[in-house]
């Protein structure tokens, strides 16, 4: 009997006037919008490799003049995230690069760019397209399951035979789920096939496994969406009310809750802005930087007040050597104290913004769709993950080049009490063909699964509860 | 008579529980967005602040604009800083307030929320303004008595229209209020005219939907039917549309990857500066790549401004479209005003490049140049690049939708 009930509804739903309308957005959509992000993808891979070849070139011009005078900047590249294809998240608003210094490292320009004037009317990306068009789409499915039967009266007719509510409840769910899958799925196959006709990597590592998730995620939104909407078709009599408080319901999760967690975020925990952080901390190393000098210049002159002439210069003066373990420990004691008390602003300031992400992370789990984005964001290696691995790829960086590179020229500035100032420099050698590569640790599935646990448990939730609830209502329903 | 209805149709409204609820929404979004744009407006500021050049230096940065809040449109890329050097222009970051956040969904600006919000209210309230009285029976009476169809439909649309746009402007009002609080935002008269179209066009496309939404219902039998249709059709214009004349159009055009432009120029820099070590005065070297970096720069801008045409004619067959173009152009922040600005830049850099390269030359740091000046277009030069046309077209669809629904409604059948 089920078998019966759900092809009934799978023939309904086919031969209604909405489903040429939906199969017709959903094959000409999503194959397209891949289509346009692969060829966006390939541009920005192009530019990647030859940039950083660039940026190699320049690494090796580099002088130890350069150096010296602190004017060397070098570049680390952000690799272009494959799947991007699929959800672009964060793609185009990270930086692309971010250029490391002796005094830290600053964002590059964002990939966005010049290129964001396209984006204006906003951007196709198959999450997108899922999340905002299929999902309505799927909630006008439901809306008149049960409720259009209650107004045609077929219900009354159908409950008069032997045949179980939950079963006829079942079978509407399967077969109107199934009538939206069809086309969902003929579109990603024909979108899948035209990425690998553009020389797609397809098989390369783990693949072909994240977009299994990407797709299956995709079929289990769609029946979430569709259990919602049965939900709210069982609870009302007519279906013109029930279309109404779905579209309500809609606004609600797509466009309120997420706007909202983020104001909630904002106001709960404010934050300053980077700029403002990053002054801060120009300005702490510079009162040390002063301080030091000062410090110096004090202990020069106390030091060589008495000496004889030259003893400065004069390498096996006891002054020289006094000189020299005084200043060694100066400079030791203020580099300790800079990478302290800059590491505490930094740290503070990330604690700040994370907890404001988390509040603004937490609160959006209420609505499936802003969950689905986010995870699926995340396989495809743009969403929150990948954006703090960047992070703690170029603060890695920054430490490794510090070592390797700024640290081999020490400046000594004093200031003399006095009055004037001197600088002096000691120099080791470098090897700039050896530096250290930048590079951003992938992420692995078992990482985003568990990173995603919470928005995992939100899913599920949103897959049983409605059910749930039309089941309820469904059973108490009185036909009359 | 016109009134009678009119007013039957606003009380109507008001005691449904739709009503309630969808003003609710409003209100909630509305202050939200309000809040979360003026927080950026205030972050901007005080970035602004901190990297603002100093008297003297070579370097153009606009000042966050505070229309923004209603339309952030390009205002990411405008408030870019563009550094003058030998090189040509470096640009950079900005003012990123670092709430990349946002970056995650859409900017919850007062033009999103308009779009398309507001766009789907206004079908709620014109879905089933003729298919629900004839469902009820009410519509044979209506049509009984001696009244016209053309004022019973006008009537209407009035009714539904003063009941959505009142509280709209309410609301608007009160945010605007709200904004004005903060010292930091400076409203001259002038921006408050842009506001007030800005406004106007917001009603007119509200209006485009309601008409949109009465005409369908006098198209359907069933009031369920018209709002499945209607979704269908808000869909399309308000989300498949408008990326699909860009999508078309990138077909149609091929533009260079700017950053191997960027880099290409670059190279033109290395092969000039190793020529110039061989003999020969480095300042015509430099002006010679900087010419150089004009001709391909100015290629590129060409091919894609075309490309950006393009697209732009392609959308505007979704009112959507063009009333977010209109509504950004108005506010400053559009495509029109983003390629002016990168123009001025470019007069800049032309002004002072040649004593960059001469006090580079001699390695002089502490020059001084003229600041940039930058003066966003008028009203009549932003109207006469597009937004007055777009204005006329969403005016367009309003008369035609009007006109089919009063086409249709005339041909109905009340039986």
């Amino acid at each position: 009997m089920l078998k019966t009930i759900i092809k009934k509804e799978l023939l309904e739903n086919i031969f209604s006037y909405r489903f040429p309308l939906f199969a017709l957005i959903s094959i000409l959509l999503i194959p397209l919008g891949m289509y346009v992000n692969q060829i966006d993808h390939n541009k920005r891979v192009r530019d990647y490799y030859e940039q950083q070849r660039l940026a190699n070139e320049a690494v090796t011009a580099i002088s130890m003049q350069d150096l010296m005078a602190g004017a060397v900047a070098v570049k680390g590249f952000r690799p272009p995230a494959l799947l991007s294809v699929f959800a672009q998240g964060f793609e185009s608003a990270l930086p692309r690069y971010y250029e490391f210094t002796q005094d830290g490292f600053k964002p590059g320009e964002s990939s966005s760019g010049d290129e964001s004037i396209l984006s204006v009317q906003g951007k196709v990306d198959f999450v997108f397209l899922v999340q905002m068009v299929i999902s309505l789409i799927s909630l006008l499915f439901a809306a008149d399951t049960i409720s259009g039967e209650k107004e045609s009266g077929t219900l009354r007719a159908m409950l008069s035979n032997r045949l179980p509510r939950d079963t006829i409840l079942v079978g509407k769910l399967f077969g109107g789920t199934l009538a939206l899958w069809i086309p969902l799925i003929l579109a990603f196959l024909l979108g899948t096939v035209m990425l690998l006709l553009g020389s797609f990597p397809f098989f390369s590592g783990d693949t072909p496994v994240r977009l299994l998730i990407i797709f299956l995620s995709t079929l289990f939104f769609v029946l979430i969406y569709y259990m919602i909407g049965m939900m709210i078709s069982t609870s009302s009599s007519k279906t013109r009310t029930s279309v109404v408080a779905i579209l309500l319901i809609w606004v609600f999760f797509q466009l309120i809750i997420p706007k909202l967690s983020d104001m909630l975020g904002v106001l709960v925990y404010p934050v300053r802005t980077e700029t403002e952080v990053s002054l801060e901390k120009s300005l702490l190393a510079k009162s040390i930087d002063n301080e030091t000098a000062k410090e110096l210049g004090r202990q020069f002159d106390l030091i060589f007040s008495g000496a004889r002439e030259g003893a400065a210069d004069d390498l096996a003066s006891p002054e020289r050597k006094k000189w020299d373990a005084v200043k060694g420990g100066i400079e030791q004691r203020a580099r300790e104290r800079k990478s302290q008390q800059i590491s505490a602003i930094d740290e503070t300031y990330l604690q700040q913004k994370r907890r404001q992400r988390n509040l603004a992370v937490n609160l959006s789990l209420i609505s499936p769709s802003a969950v689905f984005a986010r995870f699926i964001a995340d396989v495809c290696g743009t969403g929150e993950i990948e954006r703090s691995k960047y992070l703690d790829a170029v603060k890695a960086h920054q430490k490794a080049l510090d070592n390797e590179l700024f640290s081999k020229v020490k400046r000594t500035v004093m200031i003399s009490p006095r009055g004037g100032t001197s600088l002096g420099f000691s120099v080791q050698p470098v090897d700039f063909q050896k530096l250290p590569k930048f590079s951003v640790a992938s992420t692995s599935l078992a990482e985003t699964f568990k990173e995603n646990w919470r928005s995992l448990v939100s899913l599920a939730f949103w897959l049983i509860a409605p059910f749930a609830v039309a089941y309820v209502r469904f059973l108490k329903y009185d036909v009359r | 008579m016109t009134w009678t209805i009119a007013r039957k149709e606003i009380l109507s409204n008001l005691s449904s529980y739709k009503f309630f609820v969808v003003f609710l929404l409003t209100v909630l979004l509305t202050a939200a967005s309000f809040f979360i744009m003026h927080r950026d407006f205030m972050q901007r500021t005080a970035d602004f602040q901190i990297i603002r050049p100093k008297p003297g230096e070579p370097i153009a940065l606009l000042p966050p604009n505070p229309m923004a809040v209603f339309a952030k449109g390009l205002e990411d890329a405008m408030t870019r800083s563009f550094e003058i050097d030998a090189y040509g222009i470096t640009v950079r970051a900005g003012q990123s307030s670092g709430n990349i956040i946002y970056a995650f969904f859409p900017a919850p600006d007062f033009l999103y929320i308009v779009r398309v919000v507001l766009s789907l209210v206004a079908l709620l309230f014109g879905f089933d303004q003729v298919s629900r009285e004839r469902e009820r029976g009410t519509l044979k009476l209506i049509l009984g008595s001696s009244v016209s169809r053309a004022r019973v439909l006008f009537g209407k649309w009035l009714g539904n229209f003063l009941s959505l746009a009142v509280p709209f402007l309410l609301v608007t009002h009160l945010g605007t209020a709200f904004l004005l609080l903060d010292p930091n935002v400076h409203f001259s008269a002038g921006r408050l005219g842009r506001l007030a179209l800005i406004l106007g066009l917001s009603l007119l496309y509200m209006s485009f939907f309601l008409t949109l939404g009465i005409l369908i219902s006098t198209l359907t039998k069933r009031s369920a039917s018209s709002i499945v249709v209607l979704l269908f059709i808000w869909t399309l214009l308000v989300f498949v549309i408008p990326n699909l004349g860009t999508l078309l159009a990138r077909q149609f055009v091929s533009v260079p990857s700017v950053r191997a432009l960027s880099e290409r120029r670059r190279q033109t820099w290395t092969r000039e500066v190793l020529l110039s070590l061989k003999g020969g005065d480095w300042a015509g070297h430099m002006r010679a790549i900087n010419d150089d970096n004009d001709r391909m720069e100015e290629d590129y801008r060409g091919k894609f401004e075309r490309l950006v045409r393009l697209s732009r004619d392609i959308n505007r067959v979704s009112p959507a479209a063009g009333f977010l173009d209109a509504v950004s152009e108005i506010a400053g922040t559009g495509i029109g005003e983003e390629s002016r600005l990168k123009r001025e830049v470019v007069r800049y850099k032309n002004s002072i490049i040649d004593k960059v390269i001469a006090n580079r030359a001699i390695s002089n740091k502490s020059a001084e140049y003229p600041a940039f000046h930058y003066v966003p277009r008028s009203l009549a030069e932003i109207f006469a690049q597009g937004a007055l046309f777009n204005m006329a077209w969403l005016v367009f669809f309003n008369i035609i939708s009007f006109a089919l629904a009063f086409w249709a409604f005339i041909r109905y059948d009340v039986r």
